[in-house]
């Protein structure tokens, strides 16, 4: 299965007056065709720098170093007038909070058909029925007059899925979704997830899913990259990952989240505090100092290394479910 | 004061009650009713979760329960008191009694005084003690929610969410407050540091007698730690009762669609996304009609009675309320 | 009261209990300033004004001759080793006159901030707090305040109390303190917004205790910076009530009665135009760029 997107070595520093940060340190991640994955992490660990640099929307206090292969095509290395040809065309992003996305003073109708105007691909009126069409497909009910509303007449739920239809109407191979659900109530977050995994199947699309929900991940994605210090430290398939995790802080993640099919006892819980954007990272393995499973050998940083198929850990001592 | 002996809370281990209490809001667009008939009991060393999306009222019950914000109807009695019918400048000694904890950490700590100084600011309010006694209860506070001496003299702008969540939570229980409410006190932190501030609540409940009421959307997080769940939507109150029973076997169709939505691990895997449709159309703010019942819109059982009559809240077996037509029925939908 | 209870948290540090002695010694360093330190401007900006506010106060222990003493037999004389900057018409030395100028300057320009800070202060923070009626009403009076034209209000003061300092600080403090309760007004609203203010009204706390202590202490910034431009502005009215008139009555030199000789006699002897404009002209130079310092740093702390 070829890969549309296969990023390799991925280097992000941001620097400004005095102080640099080291956001993303030498990512590796291939995403199969027509597959949904999810980058998984907490505060600090990147997750939205990769989403960000892969449309090469980065501040320009960033630089960006490494290749990202989109359709055999190296993004990194365009000039901007051909990046501008595929963001927002072949490649569409959808972000956390609709409201801070839109235009408050344009009609989210003007909106939705911008893409299709700005790279010349429908003339207005066929923008428009696109558009209302795909209002429909993503569940909004009476889309000829939801079309002519304003941002503030929309609920937040229903403002996602109007930016999901913005970003699908120029039928992307790839979607990155930058969080979309977190402020969402759960319910509309459920009802969203299985928007998306239908629009994905009907269109072949692939999907780029960022979020900070492990199980989120797992309900939406084949593949899930768990990031932590701006590497990957696991990449593993959603079916197995309970059963045959491996990295010890994936471990520990799925530990301390509660569950809802036994009794609640104390959770566990993975002492510290995560690596803050802007720290110095550790020498060797950058989950160490947070590590049980510690050993004199965690001061080497362990590469991202397969496992099994499809599934690799960056640790020296990979665990067989049940033992972590 | 205002006292009503007749039915003896103390005896009873009643903390807090509100008591039909109504609180509406005119708008443009007519009457909004924030919070609609809400009976509520919090019982001495009970820990009680309260679940609502955007819309509930929930926000709107804990300001209620704070003394903030005044009910347009109904009561609300704290230690005996109907506190509800007192004045403003008498509440001062009840605000003390009942503490609340933000959602975001880092908006609710004073920016320009250091941890120390914001967990020793409730007692110089209430003029507790001196200097040095304050700044003894302060560390002593501090060092149980886990924080070290290194975290003293800086500002909360140097220290992480968890940390200032932690900070904030020494703060409210520098009263001794018999009640601690907290708002979403977890939805802003990271999963790791999330266990980390529950366990810490499940341990001061144990050991302080901590009473608190815990409001949030996430049911799984509510039912780690809370005995007790209360379901709301719009302004109503539509399942109520112990948490686990409650997870395991929703009786109302709101609950039902909250429990499948939540995305949750098992022993093999992961909760599946819900199939097809939970509910119908979208989030419909028409709580001013009181007429029918306020899930109708959305509801995928509903018939022609819950259009024109709004469910009572009644029990439906031993400590389950439920407020639906249909819940015998609907309570053997569970999994 | 409170139980000790030992939790068994796998995060707690093994450190020895310190007592809160011992925790004082560690306390941080001001970080706002060092990022002070870190703007050249700023630091220049600062320098200058202190050292002119030195030379002002003390004026009478530097000036070589005392400042009315007049001395016909030296009259216009180019600035020498003698007289730093010359000597004016009625052979006064002109660095004398100077130092005392500014001394006045800095007197009016300083002693009108306070009165304006304390006006402003006052109605900004209950107007701002406390919102509605109150809000309104005070708004409204600032607003007929502010429509006075300032300079007839400030000359009918003078005409009416005289010409001393005293009268004239009030003259110029009476229409400029609107524009600081106007800053601490939106600078009082914007606090009271935020969540802080709502846990210490969930503390209990009074609304004067609150202003005291939390709205107060971070409205700060903006204030700072409206202060270090109000007083080079009171500085630049007073001297404009000189120019027509109504300043300092002579012999006691001032600043824009010395510009306005200077200007009469600029074409003979430039020196007496030079002198005093130069330094006013640094006086107001250092105090914008120390503003505009305060303005950076503060401005960078509340992005968080």
């Amino acid at each position: 299965m070829t890969d549309l997107l296969k990023i390799e070595d991925l280097h992000v520093v941001f620097s400004s007056t005095g102080t640099v940060v080291r956001a993303l340190n030498g990512l590796d991640l291939s995403l199969p065709v027509g597959h949904a994955i999810a980058i998984v992490g907490e505060s600090g660990s990147g997750k939205s720098t990769l989403a960000s640099a892969i449309m090469r929307i980065l501040p320009s206090t960033s630089s960006t170093s490494g290749r990202v292969l989109f359709d055999g095509q190296d993004l990194l290395g365009l000039p901007s007038k051909e990046m501008r040809l595929i963001r927002g065309r072949s490649i569409s992003m959808i972000f956390q909070n609709p409201t801070m996305y839109l235009n408050p003073t344009k009609t989210v109708g003007q909106q939705i058909i911008e893409p299709l105007l700005y790279h010349h691909l429908a003339t207005p009126a066929q923008a428009r029925k696109k558009a209302i069409d795909l209002l429909d497909q993503v569940g909004i009910p009476d889309p000829d007059h939801r079309f002519r509303n304003y941002p503030f007449e929309f609920s937040g739920g229903m403002l996602q899925r109007a930016m999901i239809a913005m970003a699908l109407i120029t039928d992307p191979k790839l979607l990155i979704a930058d969080e979309p659900t977190t402020a969402l109530d759960v319910t509309v977050q459920a009802e969203i997830l299985v928007l998306l995994k239908a629009l994905r199947k009907d269109r072949g699309m692939s999907l780029i899913f960022v979020t900070h929900d492990l199980a989120v991940a797992a309900q939406i994605a084949d593949e899930i990259y768990v990031m932590y210090g701006g590497l990957v430290v696991e990449h593993i398939n959603s079916s197995k990952i309970v059963t045959e995790r491996a990295h010890p802080y994936l471990g520990g993640l799925i530990r301390s989240i509660p569950r809802v099919d036994v009794d609640p006892g104390p959770l566990y819980f993975i002492p510290g505090q995560p690596i803050r954007v802007g720290e110095e990272l550790p020498p060797g393995c950058v989950f160490a100092a947070r590590c049980q499973y510690r050993q004199p050998i965690c001061k080497e940083r362990p590469a991202l290394l397969p496992v099994s198929q499809s599934h690799d850990v960056a640790c020296w001592l990979p665990l067989k479910e049940g033992s972590a | 004061m205002i006292r009503e002996p007749a039915r003896s809370d103390l005896d009873l281990g009643i903390l807090a009650r509100l008591h039909n209490v109504t609180k509406a809001y005119h708008t443009r667009h007519g009457e909004l009713l924030a919070c609609d008939q809400i009976n509520l009991t919090v019982r001495k060393g009970g820990s009680v979760g309260i679940v609502g999306e955007s819309g509930s009222g929930k926000s709107t019950l804990v300001r209620i329960l704070q003394l903030i914000v005044r009910p347009t109807e109904g009561e609300v009695w704290l230690d005996e008191v109907r506190v509800s019918s007192l004045p403003e400048r008498k509440l001062k000694p009840y605000r003390r009694n009942v503490q609340f904890v933000a959602q975001d950490p880092f908006g609710s700590l004073f920016p320009h005084m250091t941890v120390i100084q914001n967990v020793m600011e409730p007692l110089y309010v209430h003029g507790i003690g001196d200097r040095t006694s304050r700044e003894g209860i302060a560390l002593a506070l501090l060092e149980q929610v886990g924080l070290s001496s290194d975290h003293l003299f800086v500002y909360p702008h140097e220290i992480s969410g968890g940390q200032q969540q932690r900070v904030a939570i020494a703060r409210a229980l520098s009263l001794s407050p018999q009640l601690l409410i907290l708002d979403e006190a977890v939805a802003s932190l990271d999963v790791s540091i999330q266990a980390q501030v529950l366990n810490l609540l499940q341990e001061l409940k144990k050991g302080l007698g901590l009473t608190f009421v815990f409001v949030s959307h996430n049911l799984a997080v509510i039912r780690q730690i809370c005995d007790e769940t209360v379901v709301m939507y719009l302004g109503r109150i539509v399942e109520q009762g112990n948490s686990r029973e409650l997870f395991r076997n929703p009786s109302h169709p709101y609950t039902q669609a909250l429990v499948r939505s939540i995305p949750a691990f098992t022993a093999t895997g992961v909760t599946p996304l819900p199939p097809g449709k939970l509910m119908t159309g979208e989030l419909v703010n028409s709580s001013g009609t009181s007429q029918g019942c306020s899930y109708y819109p959305r509801c995928p059982f509903a018939e022609r009675v819950c259009l024109n009559e709004n469910p009572e809240l009644r029990q439906l077996r031993d400590g389950r309320w439920v407020s639906c037509h249909f819940a015998e029925r609907l309570g053997a939908f569970s999994e | 009261m409170i139980v000790k209870v030992v939790i068994n948290l796998e995060i707690r540090f093994n450190e020895p209990a310190l007592t809160v002695k011992e925790h004082a010694s560690r306390r941080r360093r001001s970080p706002l300033w060092q990022r002070f330190r870190r703007n050249k401007l700023a630091v220049l900006g600062a320098t200058i004004v202190l050292i002119l506010v030195l030379l002002a106060i003390f004026a009478p222990i530097l000036s070589p001759y005392p400042y009315q003493e007049a001395n016909f037999g030296a009259t216009y004389q180019d600035p020498s080793f003698a007289h730093w900057f010359g000597t004016d018409s009625l052979g006064r030395d002109m660095l004398t006159r100077i130092l005392w100028g500014m001394r006045n300057a800095f007197t009016v320009g300083f002693g009108a901030e306070v009165v304006e800070l304390t006006l402003g202060l006052l109605l900004g923070a209950v107007a701002g707090y406390m919102g509605g009626l109150t809000d309104n009403v005070l708004m409204r009076f600032v607003d007929i305040v502010y429509a006075f034209p300032s300079l007839l209000f400030s000359i009918i003061l003078i005409v009416l109390l005289g010409h001393s300092i005293l009268t004239i600080l009030i003259a110029v403090a009476a229409t400029s303190w609107v524009g600081m309760a106007r800053v601490v007004r939106s600078q009082v609203i914007k606090i009271r917004q935020t969540g802080y203010i709502e846990a210490a009204r969930g503390m209990g706390a009074s609304t004067w205790t609150i202003i005291r202590r939390q709205v107060l202490p971070n409205s700060m910034g903006p204030i700072v910076v409206a202060v270090s431009f109000g007083i080079p502005a009171n500085m630049t009215i007073e001297a404009g009530l000189s120019v027509l008139g109504l300043g300092i009555q002579p012999p006691t030199p001032d600043l824009g009665e010395l510009i306005i000789e200077g200007q009469q006699a600029v074409f003979s002897y430039p020196y007496l135009l030079i002198g005093p404009t130069v330094i006013f002209a640094l006086a107001l130079i250092g105090f914008v760029f120390l503003g505009d310092g305060f303005r950076d740093i503060f401005n960078t702390k509340s992005k968080r």
